[in-house]
């Protein structure tokens, strides 16, 4: 059987039935992952030893688990495998960030979205490798190597947790998006990410470099499996004053409850993307007439500083990282290195502890927010969040989303592309994602599937409405043939 | 816009970072690019706009001022690189 690709309800049965064994699905889960690893170097940790405790726990509760139906979206993801990004607290496994400096550090709490998937009976395959203290996309700066992507190993994959969820090592990825991260791996490899409303999935235990911007997001391979995540991890908590303290919606009834009537707006200067690979501009235009014969209302609007977006972000994150990760400094946790003195001791353990790549991150923050730039830069990037959030929302007043390319262009490769664009200031991956960080905004990258690597449709919702974006993935899932990539393993 | 050797200097100092010369050189070179990238947003007129740094313009969030047990000693001290039975231990804090 293949379970990693088989739906939820049929592992179900099976393990019911007795047909499949605790110690069978652990060995297929183990080996399974640690082919991943070897092809691919998505994971930080894999701790067979976990898997397996899992799943003796969920063959034990089975019955429990489907007869419960007071708590149903928890016990909705029991079975489901997930992957956490390396920057979400597990005290049961290492939580470096991909970074020299966290490289031995175990949490001691587990953050809030790991607490509840835990009491859901899904089963973690481990933690998976990302960007240090996942800042971008580009495959550069992780202490454990870049990700190969599974389309074509030449090409970075984003991030682990994108190439877990394309290889069936975990049905459920949750990696952090600041900028855009999620989305643009998601792209980079061909599956479903949402990135919620900030403040949707409790941010606690989330080792952020941009606190402003930053949330925890789902990856997937399919719509329906985002909906049953989503629904067993969001919500308030009590420990993160940013989380939302409304009632999280019934979001698989309310996603199937599609009258279709969809009115679609894209920004009319959406072609004016550096690096806009050709491909992607007849994708993208594919796409949007595909969507006029289904009935979907298509405009082009105006949004006259969404193109400033990413910039923003890309001051905004900066500063926010430099103030964020100056508590790594050798006292408390983490690497420490020599020195005659404390001050010494810093600047030693944080030169060697981290990337070439954030050391120039950071420093840039610590430049762009001293007092000669501080006002012509960062208070202008604060300032330029609130009007392109303001555009944003009044685009979706009169719309139910807004829709976009997710990148301008797919996965780059490692030895040409990276260097040269992916360490830009601003990064310009993030195009087109940083808006809704900026905005606080939820939007969905949709896989598009073609001969060579997969692209990516953003679809970007009102504050709070992520039924709107699952129902117009589900339309979109209908409308497009998605062709997977067949794995040996 | 030049940034001065002083002022990375004097930035990388801020963020106790030792950058090595070929990382001011890409650095340098970044920032030329970004500075070019950031001329257009010069010109924004922005001086009504109010700034914010939420999105949601959130703000005071409290919750009741209840007390909860706090990390214990032990585990604040699991992680540290060089502790004693109730302390982080760090190098002199005074130059020679």
């Amino acid at each position: 059987m293949n379970y990693l690709f088989s739906s939820i309800q049929q592992l179900k049965e099976k393990i019911r039935n007795k047909s499949l064994s605790p110690q069978e699905l652990s060995d297929r889960l183990t080996s399974r992952c640690n082919s991943v690893q070897e092809k691919y170097n998505a994971f930080i940790s894999i701790d067979p030893d976990v898997i397996s405790k899992e799943i003796a726990v969920l063959f034990e509760n089975i019955e429990d688990i489907l007869h419960k139906t007071d708590n149903l979206p928890l016990t909705g993801l029991a079975g489901f495998t997930y992957a956490l990004g390396d920057n979400i607290a597990t005290n049961c496994y290492a939580t470096t960030c991909a970074s020299k400096m966290l490289s031995s550090y175990s949490p001691p709490f587990d953050a809030h979205v790991f607490s509840k998937l835990k009491e859901s009976s899904a089963i973690i395959t481990g933690k998976t490798n990302m960007e240090e203290f996942g800042i971008g996309c580009s495959g550069n700066s992780s202490f454990f190597k870049g990700v190969k992507n599974p389309w074509n190993t030449k090409h970075t994959a984003g991030s682990g947790a994108a190439a877990a969820a394309l290889t069936g090592a975990a049905n459920i990825s949750f990696a952090s998006d600041a900028r855009g991260e999620l989305r643009q791996a998601a792209s980079y490899c061909g599956v479903f990410a949402l990135k919620p409303t900030y403040g949707r999935i409790s941010r606690r235990g989330l080792l952020d470099y941009a606190s402003s911007l930053e949330t925890i997001g789902l990856m997937a391979r399919n719509t329906l499996d985002l909906a049953t995540a989503l629904a067993a991890v969001a919500g308030n908590d009590p420990h993160d004053v940013t989380a939302l303290r409304s009632e999280v919606p019934d979001y698989i009834s309310l996603i199937k409850e599609n009258d279709g009537s969809l009115q679609v707006a894209v920004p009319e200067n959406w072609q004016d993307a550096p690096h806009l690979e050709d491909e992607m501009k007849d994708i993208f235009q594919d796409q949007l007439k595909k969507l006029k014969t289904t009935g979907v209302k298509v405009d082009f609007i105006r949004l006259p500083h969404f193109q400033y977006s990413s910039l923003a972000a890309t001051i905004i994150s900066a500063v926010e990282a430099f103030s964020n990760l100056a508590n790594y400094d050798g006292v408390r946790f983490g690497y420490r290195s020599k020195g005659k003195h404390l001050q010494e001791m810093y600047t030693q353990t944080r030169s060697e502890g981290f990337s070439s790549k954030l050391k120039k991150f950071l420093t840039f923050g610590a430049l762009i927010s001293s007092p000669k730039y501080y006002n012509d830069y960062f208070l202008k990037a604060q300032k330029l969040r609130i009007v392109i959030s303001d555009e944003l929302n009044n685009c979706l007043q009169k719309y139910d989303l807004l829709l976009t390319p997710t990148t301008p262009f797919k996965a780059p490769e490692f030895e040409r592309d990276i260097n040269q664009r992916q360490e830009g200031l601003p990064d310009p991956a993030g195009y087109y994602t940083a808006a809704t960080n900026l905005a606080g905004l939820p939007s969905l990258s949709f896989p598009l599937h073609t001969n060579g690597l997969p692209y990516g449709l953003q679809l970007i919702g009102k504050k709070e409405d992520e039924v709107t974006l699952l129902r117009a993935a589900l339309l979109l899932e209908k409308e497009n043939t998605l062709a997977w990539p067949k794995f040996d393993f | 816009m030049q940034v001065s050797s002083e002022e990375l200097k004097n930035a990388s100092w801020d963020a106790r970072i030792e950058l090595t010369q070929q990382e001011e050189k890409e650095l340098q070179e970044q920032l030329h690019n970004f500075f070019m990238l950031s001329q257009a947003m010069q010109n924004i007129d922005l001086n009504e706009v109010e700034a914010f740094s939420d999105a949601h313009k959130n703000q005071n969030i409290l919750r009741k001022d209840i007390v909860e047990p706090s990390l214990p000693l032990k585990q604040a001290l699991e992680n540290a690189p060089d502790t004693d039975t109730s302390s982080f231990h760090v190098p002199r804090i005074i130059e020679e």
